[in-house]
């Protein structure tokens, strides 16, 4: 007996109607049929009795008309092109991203006020994340606190020394950090124009010199006077022209070596301040007027708009520098001292806007803005990375109960996925820009909002023209091209696919998709960044090294 | 807006996939009885049968690129089950109001009364219970029992696979007798 001739059966069974040979048969196949035991069990709760079971349906006169005429009236059309649907998804994707940069506006914003992007981060914010990851420590300096003096150690603080305190807040990377315990040491100064700024400050005050002592002194005492080293170059002192400086018990500081690796690294920017410094010291000229001269030169090019951000920022942190080594020398300071260095702080803030052509104010916003954005979208991915997770989660479970359906997608889910790459692409582009604008000329940078315009309506214009016609851009139907251009049967959507279409879902796989871009364009930006700073020389001789570029220097103004 | 394209390998043999009406009126006319018995199985409310009948077809207009070929009726199928839940999601106050009394059954309607009883009383509290049912289960359970389909065809339909089935009917089952307790006593007596 087969199946389904045993559940025709079933119910006379349970109502004790079977005799003789069917009942036998009947019991025989349900001994080795769990499905149809299982029938049986149902039938015991619920009869087969023809009132449970639905009967026939006839259409009601004119059914058929009616139905006619209602889907003449509809609109016949993709799914993928419901309006409804699609305003329901860019609500829920810009939504999205617009929490994820308010969230990252405001909660750390309190703390971490982002106009006070230190050096790393101005240089390339991966950079940044890289040096949080490996157990960087910044000391956020509060905005407006511009003071005279540079705050001196106390005890039990981790900050000894932060030189930068006394002009401004710069960017409060250069810091010396002590462990309360005496446990680690490090100068640390990842910005080589930094190193200058503190070797300025070492030279004119006394205190921060015996806080090194006193630094120097315990890890000898705790024999680990070999990961902490100073290296000192009398001759350069008389070099620079600071010999008849007031209060001088230390000299230049020229490098730093923290646990057997060299932290400040002297950059060529550095080199080249330092050479400028040693050739007009040569010549005769006060060095710190050379450093004002340098630094009005630096100014020029600004106004002419011709050159980096980057030289921008070393512009400015030259005239702060010059500023102070003036004001410790007691030397008559020139009469715009002061207007200049509250120029040069509110630059290296990144304040751009408080300078005073149009050039810079626009440069300034550009340059928040882009942080923002870079931060948001670090967010965006996160958020994304959640829905990546659950979205693959669910597609797992839907492969395992069928077969993988073949890769096929409408034209509407093609144009739908297409409008999410691009999508993507313009916040990558963002946080790309934010990357590079301190690298790149600010001309390049007035260019991104051009070519994030013309992402976005290509995006738009790849949507289907939905959001081009109620922009009133042209219209043109990217998914009605593919169609013209494609005309096999394969490229239709699978009933397989039928939970594709289904709104939330659709955005799952595309958010995954995007999410997985985003993320690996931030893990390669941070590959790359750690690239850079292995390809860093690594200093053998930090003495020789640091003496290089002053010697050449005098070498040259010998046989000028 | 695009053109919808005539599909090769449709199965049909009426040009339903072409921009022409008559294809389509043939369609609603064919399946039209098929298409409202599964409605009729998955909602209480006769009344509204018609209606979500007609949206079946309306959304098959809608979505004929989206259909592959293969059986028209199992195409349609899935889209009258996705508008039967919709139209419970739209209607959850209707639908608690009518779990108190779901109108009886056509064999129930014009017979004696003592017939009725004996044959209809059984059928009505089983349909009073499986109202109370979860949504999953209830469609499963109504698939089976008030449209008798079998477990393969459910499975076609929902794109459940029939082990997922099978344990929902089961959990549904148990539901059911606890339900239906007093009146497997008073059957046993």
């Amino acid at each position: 007996m087969r199946c389904r001739e045993c559940e025709t059966h079933l119910q006379s069974y349970l109502d004790h109607g079977l005799t003789g040979a069917v009942l036998a048969a009947v019991k025989r196949h349900l001994g080795r049929c769990p499905a149809c035991r299982q029938t049986l069990d149902e039938r015991r709760v619920i009869p087969a009795v023809p009132a449970l079971q639905v009967a026939e349906w006839t259409p009601p006169p004119g059914f058929v008309e009616r139905t006619v005429s209602a889907a003449a009236r509809t609109e016949h059309r993709l799914p993928c092109d419901d309006p409804r649907r699609a305003g329901r998804r860019m609500r829920l994707i810009l939504g999205g991203l617009l929490a994820a940069t308010l969230v990252l506006w405001l909660v750390p914003g309190s703390r971490r006020p982002l106009g006070h992007v230190p050096t790393l981060l101005a240089n390339s914010t991966t950079g940044w994340l890289a040096d949080v990851a490996m157990g960087a420590r910044y000391r956020w300096v509060p905005s407006g606190t511009v003071s005279g003096d540079p705050q001196v150690l106390r005890e039990g603080e981790r900050v000894v020394a932060s030189p930068r305190m006394s002009v401004g807040p710069v960017d409060g990377t250069s810091e010396l950090l002590l462990d309360p315990q005496g446990e680690r040491w490090a100068a640390n100064t990842p910005n080589a124009a930094d190193d200058f700024i503190l070797a300025a400050y070492l030279l004119t005050h006394p205190e921060l010199d015996q806080n090194l002592k006193r630094a120097e002194k315990a890890l000898s005492s705790a024999n680990r006077a070999p990961q902490f080293t100073l290296y000192r170059a009398e001759a350069q002192r008389e070099a620079l022209g600071f010999a008849e400086a007031p209060a001088m018990p230390r000299p230049l500081l020229l490098g730093v070596l923290a646990e057997g690796e060299p932290v400040g690294v002297w950059s060529e920017a550095s080199q080249r301040i330092l050479a400028t410094l040693a050739s007009l010291g040569a010549d005769g000229v006060p060095g710190r007027r050379g450093l004002l001269e340098q630094a009005e030169r630096f100014g020029a090019r600004l106004r002419d708009q011709g050159e980096s951000t980057r030289d921008i920022l070393a512009g400015a942190q030259m005239h702060l520098t010059a500023g102070v080594l003036a004001r410790a020398q007691g030397s008559p300071a020139p009469p715009d001292l002061d207007a200049q260095m509250r120029r040069s702080t509110a630059v290296l803030n990144l304040e751009v806007s408080t300078l005073p052509t149009p050039f810079t104010a626009a440069a300034g916003r550009w340059v928040r803005l882009q942080l923002r954005l870079a931060c948001g979208a670090g967010a965006a991915a996160l958020a994304a990375a959640l829905l990546l997770a659950a979205g693959l989660l669910h597609r797992l479970c839907y492969l395992r109960q069928h077969a993988p359906a073949p890769l096929r997608l409408s034209r509407g889910q093609w144009a739908g996925a297409l409008e999410l790459w691009v999508a993507m692409l313009v916040v990558v582009a963002a946080a790309a820009g934010s990357e590079g604008v301190l690298l790149v000329p600010p001309a390049w940078v007035l260019w991104a909002p051009a070519i994030g315009l013309a992402l976005i309506s290509f995006g738009l214009l790849a949507a289907g023209g939905r959001h081009a016609r109620s922009l009133g851009l042209p219209r043109f139907s990217l998914a009605g091209w593919i169609d013209q251009m494609v005309e096999e049967p394969s490229f239709r959507l699978s009933p397989r696919w039928d939970y594709v279409r289904r709104g939330w879902l659709a955005l799952d796989w595309r958010l995954a998709a995007a999410s997985l871009g985003l993320a690996l364009t931030l893990q390669l930006g941070l590959v790359a960044n750690y690239r850079v700073a292995e390809s860093r020389p690594s200093i053998a001789d930090p003495i020789a090294h640091a003496r290089q570029p002053f010697d050449e220097a005098m070498r040259a103004a010998e046989t000028r | 807006m695009v053109e919808p394209v005539p599909h090769p390998t449709a199965a049909t043999p009426t040009p339903f996939l072409g921009a022409e009406a008559g294809g389509f009126e043939e369609l609603v006319a064919t399946f039209a009885p098929q298409v409202g018995r599964m409605l009729s199985a998955l909602v209480d409310d006769p009344n509204v049968v018609a209606d979500l009948a007609q949206e079946t077809f309306v959304r098959a207009w809608r979505a004929q690129d989206a259909f592959r070929g293969g059986q028209v009726g199992a195409w349609l199928g899935r889209i009258a089950v996705n508008v039967a839940r919709d139209h419970h999601r739209a209607g959850w106050q209707r639908r608690v109001d009518l779990v108190d009394e779901p109108p009886p059954s056509a064999a129930c309607r014009d017979d004696e009364p003592e017939v009725i009883w004996l044959r209809c009383e059984a059928a009505q509290r089983i349909r009073m219970a499986m109202a109370k049912l979860p949504p999953r289960q209830a469609e499963v359970v109504r698939l089976r029992f008030l449209l008798g389909e079998s477990y393969v065809a459910i499975e076609a339909l929902l794109g459940v696979p029939e082990s997922t089935l099978r344990s929902r009917v089961k959990v549904a089952l148990q539901e059911l007798r606890r339900e239906l307790a007093d009146y497997f006593e008073e059957r046993a007596s």
